[in-house]
This record gives C-alpha cells, sequence and structure tokens, in this order.
C-alpha cells in the first residue's frame, strides 16, 4: 500500500504511482489516465471534505479486465460516491456550475463501487473499478448517449 | 509524468499539454484569466482533464460570454477528454472543433 498525505499537491505523487504500477502491469494509457481520474476524483473529496487527518492509503490490483483501487482513508467522515447528489448533464450553461461533477462522473466511469465503514465511524476503505471499454460493464459508452 | 504546460500561440490561441488535474487548476485558471473574447483552447496534448479541470474551463467560458462577444473554443478534444466532456454534458455546453 502508498501512503499519501491528505492534500491536493499529493496528486502528482499519487499519478506517478498509478503510472508506475500501470507500467510494471502492463496496463494502457486509455485505462491509466480513466483510473487516475476515478482516484482522483474520490481522493480530492476525502481531502476537501473528509475532516480527517491521517495519511491515505491507495493499493491498486489487478483484475480480470482492469484495475480494482482500494483507497484506504484512516480517520475521514465516510461517503458513498453512489449516494452523492445526480447532476443534470442536459442542464443549459447558465444552470451549470463548476463542482459536484466529480462523484457523479466516477459512477460512469467505474464499476463494483463498496464502502465499507470503519466500525469506530471514522474513516473508510473504497474499493473501485476500473475496466477496459470492451468489458461487461465497463461504464457506457459515450456513443450511447 | 508530464506536468500542465500552457502557452498562447501568435494567433492568440492557447495550447495545454499534459494533465489538467486540481493540483494545477489554479495555474490553469489564472493563465485563462488573462484572456479575453473568443478563445481556441487547442487541447491536442492535454492527455488528462479531471473535473476540476471542467471547472476552470466552464467558469472561463462564462467569463468569456458575460463580457458580450467572447466564448470559449476547444479544438483536438479525444481520447479520454471527449469521455469526459460526454459523459459531464460539457460536449452540449462548448462549440468543439475536431
Amino acid at each position: 500500500m502508498l501512503r499519501f498525505p491528505r492534500a491536493i499537491d499529493a496528486l502528482p505523487a499519487i499519478f506517478e504511482g498509478t503510472e508506475r504500477w500501470c507500467a510494471q502491469h502492463g496496463i494502457e494509457k486509455a485505462l491509466r489516465l480513466k483510473l487516475d481520474f476515478v482516484i482522483e476524483e474520490l481522493f480530492t473529496n476525502l481531502v476537501k471534505y473528509g475532516a480527517g487527518t491521517a495519511a491515505v492509503g491507495l493499493t491498486l490490483r489487478s483484475i480480470d479486465d482492469g484495475v480494482q483501487a482500494v483507497i484506504d482513508d484512516p480517520d475521514g467522515q465516510p461517503f458513498n460516491p453512489g449516494e452523492a447528489a445526480p447532476v443534470d448533464t442536459s442542464a443549459p450553461l447558465e444552470r451549470r456550475h463548476p463542482g459536484g461533477l466529480g462523484l457523479h462522473l466516477v459512477r460512469r466511469l467505474a464499476t463494483d463501487v463498496d464502502v465499507q465503514r470503519n466500525p469506530s465511524g471514522l474513516g473508510s476503505r473504497i474499493r473501485v473499478s476500473v475496466r477496459h471499454p470492451a468489458s461487461p460493464g465497463a461504464g457506457q459508452n459515450p456513443q450511447e448517449e | 509524468m508530464t506536468m500542465l504546460a500552457m502557452e498562447t500561440d501568435p494567433q492568440g490561441r492557447v495550447l495545454m499539454k499534459g494533465r489538467l488535474d486540481a493540483s494545477q487548476a489554479a495555474a490553469a485558471q489564472a493563465f485563462l484569466d488573462r484572456h479575453v473574447g473568443v478563445l481556441t483552447l487547442d487541447c491536442r496534448a492535454l492527455d488528462y482533464l479531471s473535473s476540476a479541470g471542467l471547472g476552470v474551463l466552464l467558469k472561463t467560458h462564462k467569463r468569456l460570454m458575460a463580457s458580450g462577444a467572447g466564448r470559449l473554443r476547444l479544438t483536438g478534444v479525444g481520447g479520454h477528454l471527449r469521455d469526459i466532456f460526454v459523459f459531464s454534458g460539457f460536449d452540449r455546453l462548448f462549440e468543439i472543433e475536431a
């Protein structure tokens, strides 16, 4: 497990870690970018809203058709990406505002999102997978929208 | 790992290269805030965009439009960026050239 300080400035180090891991495991760039996106959105949510102080853990695992990321938050407020407020992506420009899209996009790009809260009530373990575009359940094809 | 690099070419187009993530959003916003009118952003060399980057583009587009005749136009949107634009509905908000 890699550990990163709970700060937005940790993102470059996180991405260096995913790039190295993906190179070692033969993961192509398109899937790595999807992985980076999901990790960034979950990590920045922990940083902005989690109110924890401890370093955040990241573990990557190969799965049959992609990569599973496990994010360990030792002491932040748990949140479930699946429970985030929906976003009306068809709204006109005047009703679109910066923010709020991250978890919506995680739901579109990732599969098998699972959140286990720590027994103490603080902290959680988030498991999330990204899959090759051709895999069943890999996420909706943009062209199908 | 390619961090974000930005430059304005002689035609006034902004070229972004690398990754526009949350750690680079403030720098990108400050750079784009210096531009007025119809601004073309060339994304051919922009590998990665997160929701923080989408926020930068949306804020810039709204600012330029609020000035009257301005707007943000995008070119070279493909791959990862295209997916993010479509899934977020931003493909309907911006003028995007191939």
